[in-house]
């Protein structure tokens, strides 16, 4: 028994030549990939360089890295038939990359990158587990691999930025998005404060990021297109008023120098201590102590947010309305969470606790 | 073989020599008696209930556990990080806490002085010192639950970096808790573990030769030896981990983006704690196998009336473990992310170590191959274990080889594993040796209608839970998962089998307190033992009182003229002879020396 | 792991000597007609207490050969900048090797000599021990007025690890011998502290044995 493991073993430690490279990024609790490029030599990255503007730590002075393809999604696409070496790399503590359908998995070691490949044979789904102990969000940390004819797999390359293009991307211009911002004015107030009546969130505060995402989900039908999700629905056609990127990146612009305002209806500070208590465990986490959201953890600010859209979104995921579409990079993992609020009271508690924040 | 009688030359025959009586603590008062004793016999006893009642928590956080897996999202006050405390309290507590604590400390004081006919521990003051140790190690690791954040939920490995970063619960006051108790349980464990290596190789009595030690002796004696050389391993990286969380060091921590934010770590080595974790935690596996190896060869020689087959084989089987534990543990970490060539030799030495452990097995159902066997509730859980850790051994030939750990690692499939050939096996061993040895630490015997009931619920129970947990590993269940969500690769089957483990493992938790029942009545209730009720050879069932008083033996320490396991000796006239018996001088010249 | 796991195969292989020797042609399942040797008296090699210590001195041993394991590992790291050795290390390093050979001597004045004698040697034996507690300290601070904290780099952090683990041996060594210097001023004749001084000696050669090889890898590496 032990001769045959260790020839299999000899093949898996030993990686064919023709294997392209491809890296797999991890932290907690998202994956995302980053391919070689046209020149087909992976840049240098350091974790000292890793802010939000450069997730991926990329050397913005190695040559290589320049044309490197980045991808900030759970999914990663695979051509069939061609051996691929996965180099691992995380940014913060041990993860696992696991393919189960592969055989295939090894650790995730920040300071290493630890290897391992395969050939996918098979098109089709599988799912990205990370098999090593993370953190709480450790179960929610899933990644999908689309394994797909050599065709389609460009295609699907070529619409995700190169490093080049992403430090190249300019703000948006907060002037012309004012002129734009007039139709969301009207439901979001114009200093973005939101309307519960006409079931409008407040925008300011929120980081730009997010914003800027969420309204390219709504424009692409990634939410708001289920049919159960009747706020979401109206919001769908106002998206797609915004033509381009340019129009999305200046709208939020403008959205982003409004004033953090107070919550429209005064609330005392609750002290809920259970609720706060399971606040922090499992939201605060990501999304931050006190609720200011952290773009790292792709985690939006919740302060300041109103206690009817937290429970409208917070019910949304978990009936699976919103967060299940494929493109929706992280929202399985609110799924996850959402479903471990079992019941009416213990939603409403949290988003009492939530919305007394500031 | 055949046994000839054999004749004894009376003239070279020695009498007992007048053993001076050593110098023994004598208690004054009850607190003196019961509280800070320096007896081996009332230490084994604080050390076993103080394990048994941790090793309790540590059941309770199992049933939550399961609870949460079976029925996903039914209760309110399981949340993600309250799921992984319970799943790294649980382990830790049941393998250190309990198993280790209770082999060693429990049956190791209980059984060591009494077996090679010691009057007690050769340092009593530091066997008392060991306990009142453990115990404020187990206070601290309990006092975990109650500081802000809770215990630590970096699962029972506490691997760096999560363990000390804010993802993981408890990465404040819980992990420091842990790490320190650690530190205190091992400076406990030490103290103990001198004891019981010097008393063996210094305090046996006269006759008692190291060949003639009943095999629990020898496996505890082995453990104890693991122990003392493994436990530095878990120190030192405690320490080192305690320091970079304290003073911010980088032994085990590379640099790091935590959450967004830059940490001042650099350059340290993940992989570095888990070579000393494992190196460690390999030989911990056997700290826990083995004493259930000894003890369960001495209660099926007992019962089979046989003796045990191949005893020196035996032996050898138990040092050789012993020592090729030390170069297996990177097997834990084929897929860690070292380098991968390492595999190449761990698997080779993983395999190797299941070739004296099979011979175990071997010599085990040899040694009831044409027994007398009286099928009494010991007898019931020693075979019983017999059979949990065949599959646990056979499963672990599987994740041994490199090769097939890379599918089924960090699946269910190693929690299943490690459940059968560590967790259950030695468990069903502690049980059955309760079983055994009540009678002489009490003078009662426990239940017999309750003990067997206690039995097949246990054993049939733990393949309901444990067979099905190999087949959600083969689909690719990954452990340590609070809930599985949406799946390709898991059909929709899995959460049913899931929540038939979970009633399994509630019934069979359930049916451990109609254990703890058993030996609270029987303490009171119990039919009276005598002093040897299983008719077994070794030392302590030749005790002049039962449960035997402060200083074991009466005023004369036996002397021993033969080995462990003189059951069923043709010619003799009972079918057993005390290790202690004088040979039978009258037949002297009669027959030849046997061979 | 190679450190540790040749000096766990030196003592393994000790353990399997001496447990081979007398089982190889031992047949437990024959009745003896004579009594073996009687082990409780003469016939033991050891003294209880001795090779109580001589155990934990292997425990010892496993805990300092894991942390050496640990720091050879470790210096395979980009970010491992060695540090200036202070000079002062040479002082400690001969002030504990007076310590032992003090010992020593006060070993053998417990075997015959008077009592005085064995009062001198200790007390010079705990004297230097202490000497060489303090120069461990000056180095530190010497180290730490120089700019290599704990914390700037790894080999900082092992050379105040494992210089400290050693000290606290060093001072867990140092209760017993005063508690045996205390019993040597009340008025303990040689023979009744007798055994309290071989062990000190036993242990004080143990710790130079620890520090010298600490001392020597800290110096090559």
């Amino acid at each position: 028994m032990l001769a045959p493991g260790l020839v299999v073993w000899a093949k898996f430690v030993n990686v064919p030549d023709e294997a392209a490279e491809v890296e797999v990024v991890s932290q907690q609790w998202h994956w995302s990939y980053r391919f070689p490029g046209k020149d087909g030599v992976l840049g240098t990255v350091n974790s000292r360089f890793v802010d939000d503007t450069n997730p991926f730590g990329m050397n913005p002075d190695d040559p290589h890295g320049k044309d490197d393809v980045l991808v900030a999604s759970q999914e990663v696409h695979l051509p069939i038939g061609k051996p691929v070496k996965m180099l691992l790399r995380s940014k913060d503590v041990l993860h696992n990359f696991a393919i189960a359908e592969m055989r295939v998995k090894m650790d995730m070691v920040p300071g290493m990158v630890p290897y391992m490949w395969f050939t996918p044979t098979r098109t089709g789904k599988f799912d990205v587990l990370c098999q090593e102990l993370c953190g709480t969000g450790h179960f929610t940390m899933r990644g999908r691999l689309v394994v797909e004819d050599e065709g389609a797999f460009g295609t699907w390359l070529a619409g995700h930025p190169t490093y080049a293009q992403t430090s190249a991307r300019v703000a948006g211009d907060a002037e012309t998005g004012k002129a734009l911002y007039a139709a969301c004015g009207a439901c979001h107030g114009a200093a973005g404060e939101g309307n519960a009546a006409l079931h409008a969130p407040r925008l300011s505060g929120q980081g730009d990021w997010y914003v800027k995402q969420q309204l390219k989900y709504f424009k692409q039908g990634v939410r708001g297109a289920h049919k159960d999700d009747e706020f979401g629905r109206t919001m769908a056609p106002m998206a797609a008023i915004l033509a381009d990127d340019t129009a999305i990146d200046n709208v939020v612009a403008y959205i982003k120098s409004f004033p953090v305002a107070p919550a429209s209806a005064a609330k005392e500070a609750r002290s809920d201590r259970r609720a706060g208590d399971q606040y922090a465990r499992a939201c605060g986490i990501c999304h931050g102590a006190k609720g200011q959201g952290i773009q790292a953890m792709n985690a939006p600010r919740l302060a300041g947010l109103d206690d009817w859209y937290l429970d409208t979104q917070l019910k949304n995921f978990k009936t699976r309305i919103r967060g299940t579409h494929p493109d929706d990079k992280y929202g399985s993992q609110m799924n996850l969470i959402a479903a471990t609020l079992i019941d009416e009271k213990a939603t409403r508690d949290l988003v009492a606790y939530i919305s007394a924040m500031r | 073989m055949t046994y000839v009688p054999i004749g004894h030359d009376a003239t070279v025959y020695a009498p007992p020599a007048e053993t001076p009586e050593p110098e023994l603590y004598h208690p004054k008062t009850f607190i003196g008696k019961y509280i800070w004793s320096q007896d081996a016999k009332v230490i084994a006893i604080q050390y076993s209930i103080t394990a048994i009642g941790v090793g309790l928590v540590a059941l309770v956080l199992s049933w939550l556990m399961r609870l949460q897996l079976g029925f996903p999202n039914t209760f309110s006050f399981i949340d993600p990080s309250a799921y992984l405390q319970m799943v790294s309290m649980h382990g830790m507590i049941m393998v250190i806490y309990l198993l280790t604590a209770l082999f060693l400390g429990g049956f190791g004081n209980y059984l060591i002085p009494l077996m090679v006919g010691a009057r007690d521990m050769v340092f009593p003051y530091l066997n008392m010192l060991s306990y009142w140790i453990y115990l404020f190690a187990v206070l601290l690791l309990l006092a975990s639950f109650f500081v802000p954040g809770g215990p630590t939920g970096a699962g029972w490995t506490m691997y760096p970096p999560q363990a000390i970063l804010t993802g993981a619960p408890g990465a404040g006051w819980g992990i420091i808790l842990m790490l320190v108790s650690l530190a205190f349980f091992i400076v406990g464990f030490t103290m103990g573990g001198l004891n019981y290596v010097v008393t063996v190789l210094q305090a046996r009595t006269r006759g008692m030769t190291l060949m003639r030690m009943p095999l629990t002796v020898w496996a505890i004696f082995t453990a104890t030896i693991l122990a003392l050389l493994a436990f530095p391993a878990l120190f030192v990286s405690a320490i080192m981990m305690t320091l970079d969380l304290t003073l911010g060091t980088s032994f085990f921590m590379p640099g790091i983006v935590s959450q967004g934010k830059q940490l001042g770590y650099g350059g340290g080595s993940p992989v570095l704690f888990q070579h000393l974790f494992w190196f460690f935690g390999h030989p911990e596996v056997y700290i826990v196998a083995l004493p259930a190896f000894g003890i369960v060869s001495d209660i099926l020689s007992v019962n089979a009336r046989k003796n045990i087959f191949g005893y020196r084989m035996m032996v050898w089987a138990i040092v050789g473990i012993g020592a090729l534990s030390f170069v297996v543990w990177a097997h834990h970490m084929y897929v860690s992310g070292m380098n991968p060539y390492f595999g190449f030799f761990f698997a080779t030495t993983t395999l190797i170590i299941a070739i004296p452990t099979a011979l175990k097995v071997y010599n085990w159902v040899l040694t009831l191959w044409q027994g007398n066997i009286r099928l009494n509730v010991p007898m019931l859980f020693a075979i019983g274990f017999i059979f949990t850790f065949i599959h646990g051994g056979l499963t672990g030939i599987f994740l041994g080889n490199v090769a097939v750990d890379l599918a089924l690692s960090d699946t269910m499939f190693v929690v299943a594993h490690f459940h059968m050939v560590m967790a259950i096996a030695p468990v069903l061993v502690v049980m059955g040796a309760i079983y055994h040895w009540y009678p002489k630490m009490t003078g009662r015997m426990l239940d017999d209608t309750l003990g067997k009931i206690h039995f097949w619920v246990t054993f049939l129970g733990s393949y309901a839970i444990y067979l099905p947990m190999h087949y959600l590993g083969f689909l690719g269940v990954p452990r340590r998962y609070y809930a599985m969500g949406d799946t390709y690769f898991v059909p929709d089957s899995a959460q049913s089998l899931n929540a038939s483990i979970t009633i399994a493992a509630l019934v069979v938790g359930v049916f451990q307190l109609l254990f703890l029942y058993n030996l609270v009545w029987s303490y009171f209730k119990g039919k009276p033992s005598g002093d040897n009720p299983w008719e077994a050879t070794t030392l302590e069932w030749q005790t002049a009182d039962t449960p035997p008083k402060h200083g074991n033996f009466g005023p004369e320490l036996p002397v021993v003229y033969r080995w462990a396991y003189d059951y069923s000796v043709p010619g003799a006239a009972k079918d057993f002879i005390p290790q202690n018996e004088p040979p039978d001088l009258s037949a002297a010249g009669a027959g030849v020396p046997r061979t | 792991m190679t450190t540790t796991l040749v000096a766990l195969a030196v003592i393994m292989a000790a353990v399997i000597w001496w447990l081979v020797r007398p089982s190889i042609g031992a047949r437990p399942w024959v009745e003896q007609r004579t009594l073996v040797p009687d082990p409780g008296a003469a016939g033991l090699p050891f003294p209880t207490v001795k090779l109580g210590l001589g155990v934990f001195i292997v425990v010892a041993t496993s805990l300092f050969a894991l942390s050496i394991s640990a720091y050879l590992m470790r210096r395979e790291g980009a970010d491992w900048r060695p540090l200036a050795q202070p000079a002062v290390l040479w002082f400690s390093t001969a002030v504990l090797g007076l310590a032992s050979v003090f010992f020593q001597r006060a070993s053998g004045a417990a075997k015959s000599g008077p009592v005085a004698r064995v009062r001198t040697q200790l007390f010079a034996g705990g004297a230097c021990t202490f000497a060489f507690l303090a120069g461990q300290l000056w180095a530190w601070r010497q180290l730490e007025s120089a700019g290599y904290y704990l914390t700037t780099n790894p080999a900082n952090a092992f050379f105040y690890f494992l210089t400290a683990l050693h000290a606290a041996h060093v001072l867990g060594g140092l209760f017993v011998w005063g508690k045996t210097t205390v019993r040597v001023l009340r008025g303990a004749g040689a023979p009744e502290v007798r055994m309290s001084v071989e062990l000190c000696t036993l242990y004080w050669h143990f710790l130079l044995v620890v520090w010298i090889a600490l001392f020597g890898l800290l110096s090559l590496t």
